[in-house]
């Protein structure tokens, strides 16, 4: 119990670290668990792996309970395609790196794989940390890893069983499959029935939620699969609404619990035997951070994304997954890798990670767009002046198109948003399709010789981005903080609140409302 | 790859504890109930866990997180209120039922010494099924439940002093009076140290860091473990128990502002680690030689379940608290604690004790979890029960009135979420009266606000207890994540509450229509009059439009 109280102190001086210097948590751990194993104190190998192991199991049984697939239906084909285009690239290049480097064909195989998927863990803690989760391309993004993940653990699940021949290969597989098979019976009729009907409590949730992930780390091995693959199973049986609701409260401090004791453990296990094993990380780490955002890109937007969106999505999945750890454990198990090329694999993880939250911003979005080679814009468009231009029309523009031209306005719109162009052009209204922060779609709608500008676009930075580009054109932002309303008059717009606009019609509602004694609704 | 036999006997315990706990629902037993019995069940029944010590050990720190939770729970000042009754019946509780221990064991034919050692041993009880069970009946800040902590805090010092003097024992030889009365100092003397030394750290060292961290809801978490687990490790140098190390490191966080929030984080991570304590303690029972020893094992159980609280009632009552406090003060004694378990062992190892002891604690602390715990639980009907046979009255109860408890809430608008809408609404609604309870997971976003404010996660159902959501007018959530308006929609309807919710795009609204939300909050369709009004307030469109 030493050593694990040892790594739960230098969990909290990595939470501390992070937190001042505002950087992901998950690199600090596994640089103070290594820092840990450098300086003698660390746990022993095997509680270390224990911890890995058990923790890992843990973390992705969490991680699989925000998986719900239907977060992402009515996308399914993009999610598809840039789910397998992004695998299958970074996978292959991934193999043949490793190959370059002189590793053996299945040691480069377990490499690629290890390359070939995005971390779970990151990109929904940054999804979170945005509030972007529900957002067009979060739910992409989501839906990929869900997809990546089934890939990686059934990669696992074959890897696994390889030294012993196609026959046991086949017996894993199948196993696999009718353990999922049971995790799609308990998504689709069994959970939601026990969260209805059985209303547990706390206790008993947290009890059944940990039963079920122990029921199914014993059949995974019962059925001689990994149990990790198991785990992932558990987890996706629990994500459906409303158990994965009620479940997460419950299981968030444990995860957090056992992530900061997880990775510190597993940064003492990385050996740096060589400097080589760092050079190779940082090659396997610039082909990820290099190669993943322009495929991710490419095929996302080939499938009917905004440009802006598919560059958000491919960013945002430049880092190597949690799985790939896995992936590195089994084989050091089987005896295909050594510790050294753990190492790289953990290291890669580290680099990878560390720097999404670096790359994913609006920032590097907006420098990578300046790259992008072309956009589609409506041919019909000529230069407009004295216009009113609409920047996001979203679901209560049309309203506002009919007030300005009953009042004599030439109205364009910009939105992003297919469906929303479809409709200004079925009612001939001039629009543009694209994103309305981006300066060149705004100078192309002549904003700055506009009588005026309404922009109700989502995110704040990109308002300020119309208002300076529309100046000296009057701009009237609909903001819902004040602090970015506070922002916007100072960029010069003119920012209504939405917010106080909804409080004030609540009250309205409130006050001519008669509510039930309390008890009695 | 590390052999798998603690992770698969973990799993075996979890995956016992959740089927013996959804089949035993219907008899509405407590969880520990369920746990022993999966632990039987696994161990001596069925022996798929073989060796269940070394889950014993991952799961010590439930017993420490236990005891950390106690802490952050209390009221310093409130336990000052009940330092009389506490010395007073804590020392007269083990006193008198170890002496009436030592006459139940000699009298059922053990001899002098080792009746002497049960006796201690059958003296102390449970603190894990004790704030477990009135834990989580929200009973642990009541005037029993202080009380009730502060005995057994009193009986945790006496097992110090027992464990000092049977670990200073040489094995089979005569004891050293001196070195016993040196080690007996030096323990109380370390608690006293200890105690100020936390004390006056958390006070002086502890504000600040404590308040930067608590913007970083895991930061808070994981920082909180890590001071808990210093104070362990240093009650642990000072020859304490983990457990006074536990309950000291959580009493000197329980004046920080964020504890609310850090108690519904912590009760899960203690909730597992507590359920594998107790499955471990099934799965290790041994029931050999239990047939010739029914009689003496039946004899303790009832000693222990109706003597242990009969003895403490006088002593509780006599100081005139109501006859209910009095008796659920005294009802949690009712079991054999766990340390009888450690200290049996150490007993046997000078020569105290023999075989025959080990089966009676064994099977007699098995039951006596089990049984105390419903019958703590029902310690409401009890009270009433005997207080209509006059006898608390008879013993002192009665000639104070107890404080009322506080009126829990009601008619209240619950408000979730302090963004600019949050914000706005809870000083609109608390100009008008309404009372009004803001509630964030960033303490920073409920400073000035006029109204009731609360920092907490609403996605813990013990949050919604505490904030009285089945008796609120109105909930209303202005915040802009899907998964937690879902949740909290359907928590409304279960409850029969109605709920606001802010509903960030009109794709969300479908899933909300089906939780029969009363209103949704609609900025962006709401503001389209007010972007009117500023077109026409600067001129862009005529006065007079809609």
């Amino acid at each position: 119990m030493t050593g694990v109280v040892a790594l739960l102190f230098a969990a909290g001086a990595g939470y501390g670290i992070a937190q001042r210097f505002r950087i992901p948590v998950i690199p600090v751990l596994l640089a103070i668990g290594i820092g840990l194993s450098a300086a003698g104190f660390a746990p022993g190998r095997e509680s270390a792996e224990f911890l890995v192991e058990f923790g890992l199991a843990f973390l992705v049984f969490h991680a699989g309970i925000e998986l719900n697939p239907r977060r992402f239906t009515g996308q399914v084909r993009t999610v598809v395609w840039v789910a397998v285009g992004q695998f299958a690239l970074l996978g292959g290049a991934g193999f043949l790196l490793a190959r370059q480097m002189g590793f053996g064909l299945l040691a480069s195989l377990y490499l690629g794989l290890a390359t070939a998927a995005s971390s779970t863990l990151v990109v929904v803690r940054q999804l979170k940390a945005q509030q972007q989760m529900f957002q067009p391309f979060g739910r992409l993004v989501t839906g990929v890893l869900l997809l990546q993940d089934t890939a990686t653990i059934a990669a696992i699940v074959v890897l696994a069983k390889l030294p012993a021949g196609l026959a046991g290969t086949a017996r894993g597989t199948a196993g696999f499959l009718a353990l999922a098979g049971l995790a799609a019976i308990l998504h689709l009729r069994v959970l939601p029935w026990f969260g209805r009907v059985v209303r547990p409590d706390e206790e008993l949730l947290l009890i059944v939620s940990l039963g079920l992930l122990g029921a199914f780390a014993l059949l995974a091995k019962a059925l001689g699969i990994p149990v990790i693959a198991g785990a992932f199973l558990a987890g996706f049986s629990l994500s459906v609404f409303p158990v994965n609701g009620l479940v997460r409260g419950q299981l968030g401090s444990l995860a957090e619990f056992f992530q900061a004791l997880f990775y510190a453990a597993l940064g003492s296990l990385v050996v740096f035997s060589s400097p080589w094993i760092f050079l190779h990380a940082l090659a396997f780490a610039g082909l990820v951070l290099l190669l993943t955002p322009p495929a991710v890109a490419f095929l996302a937007e080939w499938q009917g994304q905004t440009s802006r969106s598919a560059i958000e999505s491919g960013l945002l999945l430049a880092q190597t997954s949690e799985l790939s750890l896995v992936l590195g454990l089994v084989g050091v198990g089987t005896g295909v890798l050594d510790l050294e090329a753990y190492s790289v694999i953990t290291l890669t993880c580290a680099i990878t990670m560390t720097l999404t939250q670096f790359v994913a911003t609006d920032e590097m979005t907006w420098k990578v767009m300046h790259w992008h080679p072309g956009r589609k814009l409506n041919e019909g468009f000529a230069g407009f002046s004295g216009h009113a231009v609409l920047a996001g029309l979203g679901s209560s523009g049309m309203w506002v198109i009919k007030e300005l031209q009953n009042h004599g306005y030439r109205v364009l719109v910009i939105d992003e948003d297919s469906s929303v162009i479809a409709t200004c052009e079925r009612a001939r209204i001039a629009c543009l399709r694209g994103d309305a922060g981006d300066p060149r779609l705004l100078r192309r709608a002549g904003v700055s010789e506009a009588r005026l500008v309404i922009a109700t676009l989502p995110r704040p930075t990109d308002i300020i981005k119309v208002v300076e580009h529309a100046a000296p054109a009057p701009v009237i932002a609909r903001i819902f903080e004040e602090a970015d309303a506070r922002e916007v008059r100072r960029a010069g717009g003119h920012p209504v609140l939405s917010s106080e606009a909804a409080m004030r019609k609540f009250l309205d509602w409130f006050e001519k409302t008669p509510f039930p004694s309390p008890g009695k609704a | 790859m590390v052999p798998h036999q603690l992770f698969d006997s973990l799993s075996l315990m979890v995956v016992g504890a959740a089927v013996v706990m959804l089949a035993a629902r219907p008899l509405r037993l407590p969880g520990i109930v369920s746990y022993l019995v999966a632990g039987l069940l696994l161990g001596p029944v069925f022996g798929l866990v073989a060796d269940a010590e070394d889950t014993a050990v991952i799961s010590e720190p439930g017993i420490v997180l236990l005891l950390f939770l106690v802490g952050l729970e209390l009221d310093l000042g409130k336990i000052g209120e009940v330092g009389p009754v506490v010395l007073f019946a804590g020392i007269g509780q083990v006193v008198l039922t170890a002496l009436a221990g030592w006459g139940l064991c000699g009298l059922l034919g053990f001899p002098m010494v080792e009746a002497l050692v049960l006796g201690f041993a059958l003296s102390i009880s449970s603190t894990v099924v004790m704030v477990k069970v009135l834990g989580d009946r929200g009973e642990l800040d009541s005037l029993h439940g202080r009380i009730a902590v502060g005995i057994f805090l009193i009986e945790d010092l006496f097992v110090l002093l027992a464990l000092t003097v049977l670990k200073g024992l040489p094995a089979g030889g005569a004891p050293d009076p001196g070195a016993a009365l040196a080690g007996v100092g030096v323990a109380l003397a370390g608690v006293a140290v200890l105690m100020a030394a936390v004390v006056v750290f958390s006070r002086r060292a502890l504000p600040r860091p404590f308040a930067w961290a608590a913007s970083s809801p895991p930061t808070l978490f994981v920082w909180s473990l890590c001071w808990c687990f210093a104070v362990v490790a240093a009650a642990h140098v000072a020859g304490l128990s983990l457990e006074m190390g536990a309950f000291v490191a959580g009493l000197s966080l329980a004046q920080l502002p964020y504890t609310r929030d850090l108690q519904h984080r912590i009760k899960p991570l203690m909730n597992f680690f507590v359920a594998i304590f107790f499955v471990s303690l099934g799965a290790g029972m041994e029931f050999g030689g239990l047939s010739a020893m029914w009689w003496p094992v039946l004899a303790t159980i009832v000693f222990v379940l109706a003597g242990k609280p009969l003895i403490v009632l006088p002593l509780v009552a006599r100081f005139g608290y109501g006859s209910a406090t009095s008796v659920k003060a005294s009802l949690p004694v009712c079991q054999v604690s766990e340390f009888s378990f450690i200290l049996l062992p150490i007993a046997a190892g000078a020569g105290l004790v023999g075989e025959h002891a080990g089966i009676l604690l064994g099977v007699a602390g098995l039951v006596t979890m089990a049984a105390s715990s419903p019958l703590i639980s029902s310690g409401g009907r009890i009270a009433g029960w005997l207080a209509r046979t006059g006898l608390p009255r008879w013993l002192g109860a009665d000639k104070l009135r107890d404080p009322e408890p506080p009126a829990p809430l009601s008619g209240h608008v619950i408000l979730i979420g302090m963004n600019s809408m949050g914000i706005q609404l809870a000083e609109a609604l608390h100009r008008r009266g309404e009372n009004v309870l803001a509630i964030d997971t960033d303490p920073r976003k409920l400073r000035g606000l006029p109204c009731a404010t609360l920092h907490a996660n609403i996605e813990y159902q013990s949050v919604l207890e505490e904030i009285g959501l089945a008796r609120a007018k109105l909930v209303v959530s202005a915040l802009r994540i899907e998964d937690a308006n879902d949740l909290i929609a359907y928590r409304c309807r279960e409850a029969g509450v109605p709920c606001a919710i802010h509903a960030v795009d009109l794709s969300v609204m479908e899933n909300l229509l089906e939780h029969n939300v009363a209103y949704f909050l609609l900025p962006k369709v709401d503001s389209v009059p007010a972007q009117a009004a500023e077109l026409r307030r600067l001129g862009l469109l005529p006065e007079g439009g809609k």
